[in-house]
């Protein structure tokens, strides 16, 4: 009979030894680490409105494509997410090809901005941005790439405004929010998210951290800080672990208003899908996107399952419609070698195309 | 004849004295070096250093607790209820609820923590919330005896919320313990063993979060979760107006005054907003004659407004500095540029 344990005492207490001396190597390790500073590519600031900026990126060439690329990211986490080191950069992959990229930093919301609505974020903000982009181009229209939760306003913004997106790139972009697999949306549909604004005000970014930890909380919690031992002794590896864990936990606060409506109308509602979804009085139909969109979504994701990224195929106006899916997750798809190599080349070439 | 497991555990202590006399080096030892690392004035890294201490400690009393408990010939079953035990030891005999009281410390809070700052404010009251419950209200401190009463309610009713929410992830505690003895019994097919005490750890983490999972994603968690985040909602709302109150009273400047305020220069926001917007939408067309001074700059923006349709460069036409948010171009017609391509 054999059981599960194939290691004898010996090479258990060996197993405890190599991490003790590790821990007492890693010290020394730690205090050499190098700078892990976050976002690599040179940028600029062409506009402000608010606590937002819009920054243009700097490739080391100058933009072969005509048409620039505005990145709109989520409200949550920070947008250097795209551009977290310089082999980890979806952005610089994106200027190596010859796009032209602009991105709109969000800042970091205070109790000042709690009433600012999902109508000031996609018809104020997005709008002014898309706008500034186009004056500055000379364009009628421009590329939209939509990140997760920006990837939903993106799609409103498109549905609303089609005549100034030329093509939209959506990323791991939640689309059905009532797929049995979409473990955040299980946890507030039923919750009452005017008693939670007209208490909180804004929701504190520290809030949405412990909501998304307690989506694996295993994981996140014990396992992840247990194998930082494994890279104590590689200074890359070690910098990379800091880089992500100032991404992970630099969160701003969600302006009340705008998160109310959010759960509301999209966790609770399902409204782009169900239809009903109202954005500044104005109806936001799927079926106005009629640009060409292109919808990347990663296979594992563990916040935006694919189920809830691909019904989108069904439900807008385009006859344009291409999907790709990512084998990684939701983080995966900006910093893995993988998707340095696959997602800024097919964003590319679908756009070239066009 | 020998116990082989008995023989396994003399052998794992004679192994283990140095490493419990390091564990046990006060000052000393590489977890106290850790943990001075760990203290406040340390910066950034403090809170991944004090997680990465505990999981580390916690890791190694772990795997000593299963040592002493199971010897390499134990089966699954063995095997588990050793890791059980240490768990139990280790986590309160609640490895869920240890779990997600993990997330806590600066960076990351649960609902929950939130609402713990606000019943520390109830406490000097808790011996008094049952007998305030069954008092009628009269006389001028009427509307603040119903508003201590309904707090008391509310204080009353998210005990139990959370022993309801408790009792679901003592549930999934226990599937989690089931999956992995499962998962153990289809490790002990020679050449599918784990062969390490970290394999062992992640097989548990493995086990431990398909549980978690299955409840997380279950419509009475969902159900659960939200009672309990809406009576973590409401005491915390009763608390806040009862500070407001007091505040207020003291001529402190509040909450739901900033808050009027802020309202206010929104709505107002909005409606420049719309009255510039309209104002541009009913701007004349560009005429020969002198313009106005007034919109002087009005000439660059029809001039990017009637320029092609297509740059023919990509660089951008204006590269001034940070231009903070102004006029816009007015809308434009949309351009038929939809190609037919076929998916």
């Amino acid at each position: 009979m054999h059981g599960p344990l194939k290691f004898d005492p010996a090479a258990w207490m060996a197993e405890a030894q190599r991490l003790q001396q590790k821990l007492a190597a890693g010290l020394e390790s730690l205090q050499k680490v190098g700078d892990h500073s976050v976002g690599c590519t040179p940028k600029e600031a062409v506009y402000g409105d608010g606590k937002l900026t819009l920054f243009r990126y700097r490739g080391e060439r100058a933009p072969t494509a005509r048409v620039p690329i505005l990145i709109v990211y989520a409200l949550v986490n920070r947008p250097y997410m795209v551009d977290l080191q310089s082999d980890r950069s979806v952005v610089r992959n994106l200027l190596a090809q010859g796009e032209d990229v602009y991105i709109i930093d969000w800042g970091y919301p205070d109790r000042s901005d709690r009433f600012l609505t999902l109508d000031d974020y996609v018809n104020g903000f997005i709008d002014r941005c898309v706008d500034e982009v186009r004056r500055r181009h000379g364009l009628d229209a421009i590329n939209l790439l939509g990140i997760c939760q920006g990837g939903a306003f993106s799609l409103c913004y498109a549905a609303l405004n089609p005549h100034k997106v030329r093509n939209l790139v959506a990323m791991v972009t939640p689309v059905d929010f009532h797929t049995p697999d979409n473990m955040l949306s299980n946890w507030v549909r039923a919750m009452d998210v005017d008693l939670f604004v007209d208490t909180l005000g804004n929701v504190p970014g520290d809030l949405m951290n412990g909501c998304y930890l307690m989506l694996k909380p295993f994981r996140l919690n014990l396992q992840k800080y247990l194998g930082l031992a494994d890279i104590l002794d590689d200074p890359a590896e070690l910098e990379n672990f800091l880089r992500m864990e100032q991404w992970i936990f630099d969160s701003p606060d969600q302006a009340g208003e705008a998160f109310r409506q959010f759960v509301r109308d999209f966790y609770q509602g399902n409204r782009l899908v169900r239809g009903g979804l109202e954005i500044g009085g104005r109806a936001v139909h799927l079926a106005a996107v009629t640009m060409p969109v292109l919808n990347v979504y990663a296979e594992q994701d563990h916040l935006v399952p694919p189920s809830a990224s691909k019904p989108l195929g069904g439900l807008v106006g385009t006859e344009d419609y291409t999907e790709i899916g990512f084998r990684g997750g939701h983080i995966g798809i900006y910093v893995s070698g993988r998707a340095q190599r696959e997602v800024p080349p097919a964003i590319h070439r679908w756009l070239a195309e066009r | 004849m020998s116990d082989p497991t008995t023989d396994w555990r003399k052998q794992f202590e004679a192994l283990a004295r140095p490493f419990q006399d390091a564990m046990a080096a006060g000052g000393a030892g590489p977890f106290a070096a850790w943990a001075r690392m760990a203290q406040p004035d340390s910066g950034g890294l403090e809170a991944m250093l004090e997680r990465f201490t505990r999981q580390a400690q916690d890791f190694l009393g772990l795997m000593r607790g299963v040592a002493e408990s199971a010897g390499s010939s134990s089966d699954a079953a063995g095997v588990a209820a050793a890791w059980r035990e240490a768990l139990s030891t280790a986590t309160g005999g609640n490895p869920m609820l240890a779990a997600l009281s993990a997330i806590g410390g600066p960076g990351a809070r649960t609902p929950e923590q939130l609402v713990a700052g606000t019943e520390a404010w109830l406490a000097p009251f808790a011996s008094q919330l049952q007998a305030w419950l069954s008092l009628p209200a009269f006389g001028p401190a009427r509307e603040q005896q119903l508003r201590l009463q309904q707090l008391a309610r509310d204080q009353l009713a998210l005990d139990q919320a959370r022993k309801r929410y408790q009792a679901l992830l003592i549930e999934a505690g226990e599937q989690a313990f089931v999956r992995f003895e499962r998962k153990l019994a289809e490790r002990s097919e020679p050449g599918r063993q784990l062969e390490s005490a970290r394999a062992l750890y992640d097989l548990w983490i493995d086990a431990a979060e398909e549980a978690w999972s299955e409840l997380a994603l279950s419509p009475r968690f969902g159900e659960a979760y939200s009672v309990l985040a809406d009576a973590q909602m409401r005491v915390r709302k009763g608390v806040q107006e009862q500070l407001e109150r007091a505040c207020g009273e003291l001529g402190m400047p509040t909450r739901s005054e900033l808050d009027s305020a802020h309202r206010r220069i929104h709505a107002m926001s909005r409606e420049l907003r719309e009255l510039r917007r309209r104002l541009e939408g009913a701007a004349p067309a560009p005429e020969p004659a002198p313009r106005p001074a007034a919109k002087q700059a009005r000439p660059a923006r029809r001039a990017a407004a009637k320029g092609p349709a297509r740059a023919k460069d990509a660089r951008p036409r204006d590269d001034r500095a940070v231009k903070r948010a102004g006029p816009v171009p007015a809308p434009r017609a949309p351009a038929a540029r939809r190609k037919p391509t076929g998916r």
